[in-house]
């Protein structure tokens, strides 16, 4: 359980570490103690998507402040 | 010069050095520029040019004489050869303005107040372990407290410092806001660090103390701790909003938009990734 948690946590705060699970998932799983199997990479797939999709809003804009 | 060169050197830590603007006109940063911009049109409807590179070469001194005074009291590496630039640093920050204040002036006040203030706040903050929502209120948002000196500073060459309460006002709301919105969005790092330092932050501290017997902090914040994150904010955004309503700048108003917009969007991103990540718990 331990080592969910971390995944957890690694993929909602490390934007590096969402990016290799999404390019190398049995890599980024077993560097956090996981072994890769089907049930969990099938989960990630089911994540992978959305991540993808929020990634822009995680990242926030890159605009400047207009003084108008 | 050596000094120059070791001091840009830490600059570049933080920053594009060719590209210095954009580091203090970033979205996301403290608008240290734009309010005494705004503020001055909203008294005169122009700003004289001049009169606001003088304030912004104060202010991004003024910073960079705060950021690595932080970087010092925080034991982030900077090389000693370049913290002899802090003299440099408070030298610029204040010689800018004594081309309009002369001695005795009641700006002085104003100056001297406000980086009592910060330099208070940020003594007391050094030595918080555990920071109740008072403690971040009372002291962690007041660091920024020297972002009022520019704002006196216009107040008092237009003889209208009777504006300056409600922009001060305004200010420390803004700066409560957006410390805690640092806060939020560092939360990891800055729960890693509590673990080497023992200094924490107050989403932290209440995580530790909200957080169910057996559930780790990184899993209530993505339960429970960003949502509630997110509803303080809203709080306090209407209550910054409902002020800059009587500051008579437009600028301001549509900037408080774009902040407010842009922090929704990524706290709620953030809610929505914790969402569909709890199936891993239960793997």
């Amino acid at each position: 359980m331990a080592h969910f948690e971390k995944l957890y946590h690694k993929v909602l705060s490390d934007k590096h570490f969402r990016e290799e699970l999404i390019a190398h998932p049995e890599q980024a799983l077993q560097s956090v103690g996981i072994d890769p199997t089907p049930e969990v990479l099938q989960l990630l797939k089911n994540i992978e998507v959305a991540v993808t999709a929020l990634e822009e809003d995680l990242d926030g804009s890159s605009a400047t402040i207009m003084m108008t | 010069m050596n000094l120059a060169g070791e001091t840009l050197k830490w600059i570049a830590r933080r920053c594009d050095v060719q590209q210095l603007e954009s580091y203090f006109a970033h979205p996301e940063a403290m608008p240290l520029f734009a309010l005494p911009w705004w503020l001055e049109k909203s008294i005169r409807g122009e700003v004289d040019l001049d009169f606001q590179v003088d304030l912004m070469t104060s202010g991004a001194h003024g910073y960079l004489f705060i950021r690595m005074l932080d970087d010092l009291m925080d034991a982030h590496e900077v090389d000693r050869a370049c913290i002899p630039a802090l003299h440099l640093f408070s030298l610029e920050f204040q010689s800018a303005y004594y081309r309009y204040f002369p001695y005795g002036d009641p700006f002085w006040d104003s100056f001297g107040r406000s980086l009592a203030s910060m330099a208070e706040a940020a003594s007391v903050d050094s030595g918080l372990q555990e920071i109740s929502e008072r403690d971040f209120i009372e002291v962690s948002a007041r660091k920024s407290a020297a972002a009022v000196i520019p704002l006196a500073a216009v107040c008092c060459r237009y003889g209208r410092m009777d504006l300056l309460p409600r922009w001060e006002r305004f200010l420390s709301l803004f700066a409560q806001w957006h410390q805690m919105r640092d806060d939020i969005v560092d939360w990891s790092e800055d729960y890693s660090s509590k673990q080497e330092t023992g200094h924490s932050t107050w989403i932290i501290s209440e995580a530790e103390r909200r957080k169910p017997p057996g559930e780790t902090l990184p899993v209530w914040m993505g339960r429970t701790g960003l949502a509630w994150a997110a509803e303080v904010m809203d709080g306090w955004m209407r209550e910054i909003k409902g002020l800059a309503e009587g500051l008579n700048t437009l600028g301001l108003i549509e900037y408080l938009g774009r902040r407010e917009e842009m922090f929704s969007r990524k706290i709620s991103a953030s809610i929505r990734l914790a969402a569909l990540c709890e199936g891993l718990l239960h793997l």
